[in-house]
């Protein structure tokens, strides 16, 4: 139950940040500031991916 | 092992029973559900007949719109030719897509569903049969109606997404926009009472034992099949009515010159649309996930792999919907993102298809028809799979947008992954409901005939595409040189009406009148639950599921649970009965009684469907009348529901005892209830959404709303509607008198609320013919004056039912869930108060 849960949970988030970068596009606008702000949403969870360092 | 409800999971043990069964049991239980005779046909409720109804009447639609697609490819076979004359031609493209995705489509994968899904899961029925009946006869009456509209050249003619201005009123002064407009409002409503019925009927009726792991893979097809129309529906709902609205009362939501955006509505429908094409992709894969292991002989490969691709398909197809606009100039950043997530839609794809063929590949697969069309629906589902990718890169899908290269991969697509596995379907299923499989020695020229003919008929419109053909025209200069792949597509599209001929020919000798008997059954040697011997009841007792394939699992299971040595081996009430589960592990909770025959839902069907008919022909006094009539067959359809059971606890079998009057969040109604609420919830979000975007982009037009100040009272009168409504769930623990009283005070606040709101808007100068922010504004006061009349007639319900001596509590389900619509509406009310000021504010 747990690994589906987490599973679910992946896919929420992933819609949460796929509208979030939906609604800066489209009401936000294009200039620079917007991409910066599109750019760090999709920062935090390649770091989150990224493997452990190892020590 | 772990419980969820505080079930004992160790009374399973208990089953089979040994002791023999009463002799008089089978028959009491036989009684209520007996064979219905004449007119009585009419009044059936139970899945069994509904969903045979309901498939015939897709199919019907199916063969229709198929006529349509063969009188185009007539005219287009070859250049000049006039069989058709432009504006018939207009009327027949649009037809067929309509037809094929909104009265073939969506209802046969959901008439598949409450054919099969109650034998799958073992229950007697799914738990709101009325509401099954009703959604089938409104389709029914509606399909037919609206279908007729082309016989007197009155259908729509703007192409099935109907897109504005080429819809609005100056350029389709005539009526056929409407037809389509309120002609789709009864298939929503029909979709959606569908899927709220499948979702709690999977999540709530499952035979004991089965948890969601084993959890027959077609179910969690149409578990994620109804959650997406829940989802994506009621944006079409909106959209329909934003038009209806614009067209019939000049409100210009839609109108560029008047501060709307047509672009609005390319939005809103493309988010109903492309998760429309998975909606009715993904029940026909859990149809080929069942077919395959039985033809293959082998389990699935890759159950959680294949239900994790679904839910990630459900997921990943709502953030597709923009790749159809990709040409009309949205912002590059957003085209970007539309790209890569169209792109990414085809891994969960991808992972079923592997699955499949994995499966085959470690079975020993037979040739047989199912097999063979689920061979088929691989090869061509893919092809157009791949197609697909190719139209996700936008500087390709500048190029082929609007040509025959989207006719070709759309086919592919939907025939590959709807129609090939639909036909399987017919022929792995029909011998659970028929005396005989269907031919073997037909069926494999019925497959030759259409896989042959989809590839002869759709490859050729690739090549037709790239030489520059447009969809939609009627006709062609013979110097364009496409000639040639049209008359290709014409010769393939009659070799597929071929095989569609003959496939008729084999329905027709299988189902010939003759003296009746017992289903073939198990013929093809499956392992799931819908292959037990049955009856109008469906199974003779309920099993204790262990695994994922019980028929295989354990060879006496059939036996034992025809003997009645399962749970409910008879009727308990002398009703009509079914064993509610819990969601997750589906241990047994309670006893829900199932409503009988009724002629209401059908009389309701026919006065909805009038009313809707009637508006389009603009008979007023007709369609009022029609709305009357159909609300009092539905409050008298609601009076006989919800009966207290006179006795508290029952003996569901082997000793296990069950209570019988559940409310609140362990009843189905409360489940129901939730998902109508996220229902309308969409279709509120759906029209902030659109108030937000004529802010973003119509900026010029947009004036200063109401002051926020001025808003208090309303935003005051809408929580106390919340307040009351929640309090009368509490009161009702105590006494009913003060419970209903609340809810009739929650109803008059909210609106009191709406009133002072509308009156705020008016006299600060708005007026709905002025601008798009205007028109959207008070179609958000539209909207809550539909929620808040509902609310009363609740509440108003309730009241009446007290007086009767109906209202039985601390337990009744009525009250419960008016308590939660109200303060719902109360909510909803706040938000819409509130949200149009906000944007004032930037």
């Amino acid at each position: 139950m747990r690994t589906w849960l987490i599973l679910l949970a992946g896919l929420l988030l992933w819609t949460a940040h796929f509208f979030l970068l939906y609604g800066i596009g489209e009401f936000v606008g294009e200039t620079t500031g917007p991409r910066i702000l599109v750019i760090l949403p999709n920062l935090a969870p390649a770091a989150a991916s990224s493997p452990p360092r190892r020590r | 092992m772990k419980s969820e409800t505080g079930f004992d999971p160790a009374l399973y043990e208990r089953f089979p029973t040994k002791e023999p069964r009463p002799e008089d049991e089978e028959e009491r239980l036989y009684r209520p559900w007996a064979r219905p005779k004449g007119w009585e046909y009419l009044t059936a409720v139970n899945n069994n007949y509904v969903g045979l109804y309901y498939l015939g009447t897709a199919f019907l639609f199916f063969l229709l719109a198929g006529v349509l697609a063969l009188l185009m490819r007539v005219q287009l076979a070859a250049p000049l030719l006039e069989v058709l004359p432009q504006e018939t031609y207009n009327q027949v493209f649009t037809m067929h897509g309509t037809v094929m995705m909104f009265l073939f489509a969506v209802p046969a994968v959901e008439a598949a569903g409450v054919l099969l899904l109650p034998q799958m899961l073992a229950a007697r029925d799914l738990p709101f049969p009325r509401l099954s009946a009703y959604a089938f006869w409104i389709y029914l009456v509606g399909g037919l109606c609206f279908f007729a509209s082309i016989f007197v050249g009155l259908a729509p003619d703007g192409g099935w997404f109907m897109y504005p201005p080429l819809t609005s009123r100056a350029f389709s002064p005539g009526i056929n926009v409407d037809f389509w407009l309120l002609g789709i409002g009864f298939i929503e409503i029909s979709a959606i009472a569908g899927a709220i019925e499948i979702i709690v009927g999977v999540l709530r009726t499952r035979a004991p034992g089965m948890t969601l792991d084993k959890m027959p893979i077609f179910a969690w097809a149409m578990l994620v099949f109804a959650v997406m129309i829940i989802i994506a529906f009621p944006s079409v709902i909106l959209s329909t009515l934003l038009l209806e609205i614009e067209r019939a009362l000049n409100w210009p939501i839609f109108d560029a010159s008047r501060g709307g955006d047509p672009l609005l509505w390319q939005h809103l429908f493309w988010f109903f649309g492309h998760p429309e094409v998975y909606i009715i992709f993904l029940p026909a894969a859990g149809m080929m996930s069942m077919i395959i292991p039985t033809v293959a002989r082998t389990e699935l490969v890759g159950y959680r792999m294949i239900v994790l691709a679904m839910l990630a398909t459900g997921f990943l197809s709502f953030g597709v919907w923009a790749h159809h606009m990709f040409t009309v100039g949205m912002p590059a950043m957003t085209t970007g993102f539309f790209s890569a997530a169209s792109m990414a839609v085809s891994v969960p794809a991808g992972i079923q298809v592997f699955s499949w063929i994995a499966t085959y590949a470690t079975g020993k697969p037979r040739f047989n028809v199912p097999g063979l069309f689920t061979m088929g629906s691989v090869i061509v589902f893919v092809t157009g799979g791949l197609t697909g990718v190719m139209l996700a890169l936008v500087p390709f899908d500048w190029q082929a947008h609007d040509s025959y290269f989207i006719v070709a991969h759309l086919h592919y697509v939907l025939i590959g992954g709807m129609v090939f596995p639909l036909f399987a379907a017919f022929y792995y299923w029909i011998p659970m409901v028929s005396r005989r499989a269907l031919s073997e020695r037909l069926g494999k020229w019925v497959f030759a005939l259409m896989f042959v003919g989809i590839n002869v008929a759709f490859m050729p419109m690739h090549f037709a595409g790239l030489m520059g053909m447009p969809r939609r025209v009627y006709t062609y200069l013979p110097e364009h040189g496409w000639a040639l792949p049209n008359l290709i597509s014409t010769i393939g599209a009659f070799t597929f009406a071929a095989g569609v001929l003959l496939f008729l020919v084999d329905l027709a000798r299988n189902f010939r009148p003759r003296p009746s008997g017992k289903a073939a059954g198990n013929v093809y040697g499956a392992g799931t639950l819908e292959w037990l011997p049955n009856g109008l009841y469906n199974t003779r007792s309920i099993p204790v599921v262990t695994s994922r394939d019980p028929l295989w699992d354990d060879p006496a299971l059939a036996d034992d649970v025809e003997q009645g040595r399962y749970f409910l081996p008879g009727s308990v009430t002398g009703l009509r009965e079914t064993l509610v589960t819990s969601p997750i592990r589906a241990e047994p909770q309670y006893l829900q009684v199932l409503p009988g025959r009724s002629a209401w839902p059908f009389a309701a069907a026919i006065f909805t469907a009038g009313f809707f008919l009637a508006l389009t022909v603009q008979a007023y006094a007709f369609s009022i009348a029609s709305a009357v009539f159909a609300l009092i067959s539905m409050l008298r359809w609601l009076w006989e529901t919800d009966r207290h059971v006179p006795v508290d606890e029952v003996d569901v079998g082997a000793g296990i005892k069950v209570p019988t009057n559940v409310t609140g969040p362990t009843s189905h109604g409360w489940w129901a209830m939730i998902i109508l609420l996220i229902v309308i919830g969409m279709i509120f979000l759906m029209a902030l959404f659109s108030l937000a975007f004529l802010w973003s982009n119509k900026a010029d037009y947009w004036a200063a709303p109401p002051a926020m100040a001025a808003a208090l009272p309303v935003l005051a009168l809408n929580l106390a509607a919340v307040g009351l409504a929640l309090g009368a769930r509490r009161l009702l623990r105590t006494g009913q008198g003060w419970a209903i009283a609340a809810l009739l005070a929650a109803a008059l606040a909210a609106s009191c609320g709406l009133f002072m709101e509308n009156t705020l808007w008016r006299a600060a100068g708005f007026h709905p013919e002025a601008s798009g922010q205007a028109g959207v504004t008070y179609a958000l006061q539209a909207l809550q004056i539909a929620v808040v009349a509902v609310g009363l007639l609740m509440a108003l319900n309730c009241w009446a039912r007290s007086l009767r001596g109906l209202v039985t509590m601390p337990a009744n389900t009525s009250v419960d869930l008016a308590a939660l619509f109200l303060a719902y509406v109360g909510a909803q009310g706040f938000i819409a108060a509130l949200f149009p000021r906000l944007l004032g504010l930037g």
